[in-house]
């Protein structure tokens, strides 16, 4: 009965193809998908970890009364209120900051931060942002900023550094999983808003995308090229003691009925519940392929069965019992399903290589893959067991009747 | 039901017998009557045409005689046993063991190739690989076709397509096999070719039944059933008035 089924689909070349064809997309696009979800999933992750132990202030804006926008790039804090909230008691200075965001590139995909995010960080505070995160080169730290007829610095994310390498005064090169791309180098010029900077540092890109697409500046700096030296978008505040952070949430939210004070807890919520959203849509998106895969083969053999019902006829009339049949149906379905799989998974690896680009680094996963193929064929020979039922209720007269 | 003696190869038991065997088919309000009640007992090394006009039931017969069909009345037994009682499943695997088919249009599988072809009906029954291999070649070899074993259906002429289907229909080693117009699509004289192969085989043992409507080639049968509607009647092949 393999040999049947194999040359079933052999001769048939074009259907064979275009329904092999048809399932590798679907394969391709429920990896890559799911691809995307993990990969948004840890970084959220990683993003809400790095702020473990930490308040987060921001206005009580029009997005901020329906959720935490993240990052608050349209929070709007008043220096003046945002002194006196840093002032308050139990803040631990060193590891509290004031901070500007603006995005300086579009997200390259949903829930992404900008792919260039300008963040202006209290000079000498930039360890509250960058939490321990190390560099690939350079320093990841403003260093000496009012030096005589030197530049301000900035420190750069990988893909910051990537999105400035075309304007920068230097690059240099670095391996990625889309082959070598051009850096920023440290100690060169670039332009951020027409102002010139110095590169002192790259970020090394395990982080998060909130850090692989920052623009570290000072703060002076980035409310310069806002405009807006009067305000800042929000603050990270640390408690001087762990056990402090509820009531010292609560004071500042007392204080400032305009401020949104966000612990980690909340963080961590809020971004689950922004997973929660953007993983229905994927979902949908999922179900979607696997749903079309297996209609493609439900169709396909249906009209295989149509087709060749004299044969299966004659296959009954000579004797063959109704699970030959069965598994002649299903093998060829498993045939197009283990083929589709063949096409599908090579296709998602090159789409997400050229999706996510160095950010792809680290995201193929086996058991994505393989989960894919194992969940697409599944469905598919399930979807296979209507035209194989249909195939077992030929009847064998059908064989000893002349047209 | 006989109307003249006819010699009985054998006093073997009966491979195949129907017993007031009838069929009745009703389509809406109209019954029409296939197959009216009849014996008949095919004995081991048998070979019986069954001749009639279009539409006078010799169809239905081997339908039934086949096991692809059930009867409204009456019985067939296959080495006394009744079969009434089995199962689409059960039914399947007799006509496996004991029944060989050849079909008017050959119902050869086109995207295999002649000796592929066998060996499906040897696969079928659990023959290993390599046996069925051998044992496919070694029967198209017999029926003359041991030089285009690799050659697919539409490479082959209607009458080599018809010895493909005899060297399947032989692969199981069946009792009886059963032929339903088996040189109803091809030219007179390679029609011929088949009956005689027919007959060496049946000379060598093998039970036939053959369904024709082609008077010439029936009376070459040991055994030949006139029908009309529905009705059948023995007589005897080489008597020529019998067949007016």
């Amino acid at each position: 009965m393999l040999t049947l089924a194999l040359q079933q689909l052999l001769t048939k070349k074009l259907r064979s193809a275009l329904t092999v064809l048809g399932f590798g997309v679907c394969v391709n696009l429920y990896i890559v998908v799911t691809t995307v979800m993990r990969f948004i999933t840890d970084d959220l992750d990683l993003q809400v970890q790095r702020f473990t132990g930490v308040l987060f202030v921001q206005s009580r804006g029009l997005t901020g009364m329906s959720g935490i926008e993240w990052p608050p790039i349209s929070s709007a804090i008043s220096m003046s209120e945002a002194r006196q909230v840093m002032a308050r008691r139990g803040i631990d200075e060193e590891r509290s900051t004031m901070v500007s965001f603006a995005a300086l590139a579009p997200p390259p995909y949903p829930t992404a931060p900008p792919e260039a995010l300008l963040v202006g960080i209290e000079a000498g505070k930039e360890h509250v942002f960058l939490a321990g995160a190390a560099p690939i080169a350079g320093r990841v730290e403003f260093g000496e900023i009012d030096a005589p007829g030197s530049l301000p610095p900035v420190i750069l994310g990988v893909l910051a550094a990537r999105h400035f390498a075309a304007s920068a005064s230097e690059t240099i090169e670095v391996p990625s999983p889309v082959g070598p791309i051009a850096l920023t180098a440290v100690g060169s010029r670039v332009a951020i808003r027409g102002a010139a900077f110095e590169v002192r540092g790259i970020i090394e890109p395990e982080t998060n995308q909130l850090l692989r697409s920052a623009v570290l500046v000072p703060l002076a700096e980035a409310q310069a090229l806002q405009n807006s030296p009067d305000s800042i978008s929000a603050m990270l505040l640390s408690p001087r003691r762990a056990s402090e952070i509820e009531p010292l949430q609560m004071s500042i939210e007392e204080a400032h009925a305009d401020l949104m004070v966000i612990s980690d807890r909340q963080l961590a919520e809020n971004a689950r519940q922004l997973l929660d959203r953007v993983n229905q849509l994927f979902n949908v998106v999922r179900w979607t392929s696997v749903s079309v895969a297996a209609l493609l083969i439900a169709i396909v053999m249906f009209v295989s069965v149509l087709e060749r019902t004299r044969e299966l006829g004659t296959l009954r009339a000579i004797g063959a019992p109704r699970r030959s049949l069965l598994s002649l149906i299903l093998s060829e379905s498993a045939g197009f399903a283990m083929a589709g799989s063949m096409v599908g998974v090579p296709m998602s690896r090159v789409v997400i290589r050229q999706a996510l680009g160095p950010d792809a680094a680290g995201l193929r996963s086996g058991q994505i893959e393989y989960g894919a193929a194992g969940i697409l064929s599944l469905c598919s020979m399930l979807a296979a067991l209507m035209p194989a039922w249909r195939a077992v209720q030929v009847d064998p007269i059908i064989a000893l009747r002349y047209e | 039901m006989s109307e003249s003696p006819v010699p009985v190869p054998s006093e073997s038991p009966s491979l195949l017998s129907v017993r007031n065997l009838e069929r009745v088919y009703r389509l809406g309000q109209q019954t029409i009557r296939a197959l009216r009640p009849f014996d008949l007992d095919i004995h081991e090394g048998d070979f019986i045409a069954i001749a009639g006009p279009s539409g006078s039931g010799k169809s239905t017969l081997l339908q039934l005689l086949g096991l692809v069909d059930t009867p409204t009345g009456g019985e067939v037994r296959v080495r006394d046993q009744p079969v009434q009682r089995l199962g689409r499943e059960q039914r399947a695997a007799l006509r496996l063991r004991s029944l060989g088919f050849v079909f008017q249009a050959f119902n050869l599988l086109q995207m295999l190739t002649a000796r592929q072809n066998v060996e499906i009906a040897l696969a079928l029954a659990g023959c290993p690989r390599r046996k069925r291999r051998k044992r496919a070649e070694s029967l198209l070899d017999a029926v003359g076709l041991g030089k285009r074993l690799e050659h697919r259906p539409l490479e082959l002429s209607g009458g080599e397509r018809q010895r493909v289907a005899i060297a399947r229909a032989l692969a199981n080693t069946p009792d009886v096999i059963l032929a339903d117009e088996p040189t109803g699509n091809l030219d007179s004289q390679t029609g011929m070719e088949i009956v005689r192969l027919l007959e060496d085989l049946n000379r060598a043992g093998q039970t036939i039944v053959m369904v024709t409507h082609n008077l010439e080639i029936a009376r070459r049968a040991r055994r030949l059933f006139l029908m009309r509607d529905g009705e059948i009647r023995e007589v005897d092949p080489n008597d020529p008035q019998a067949l007016k």
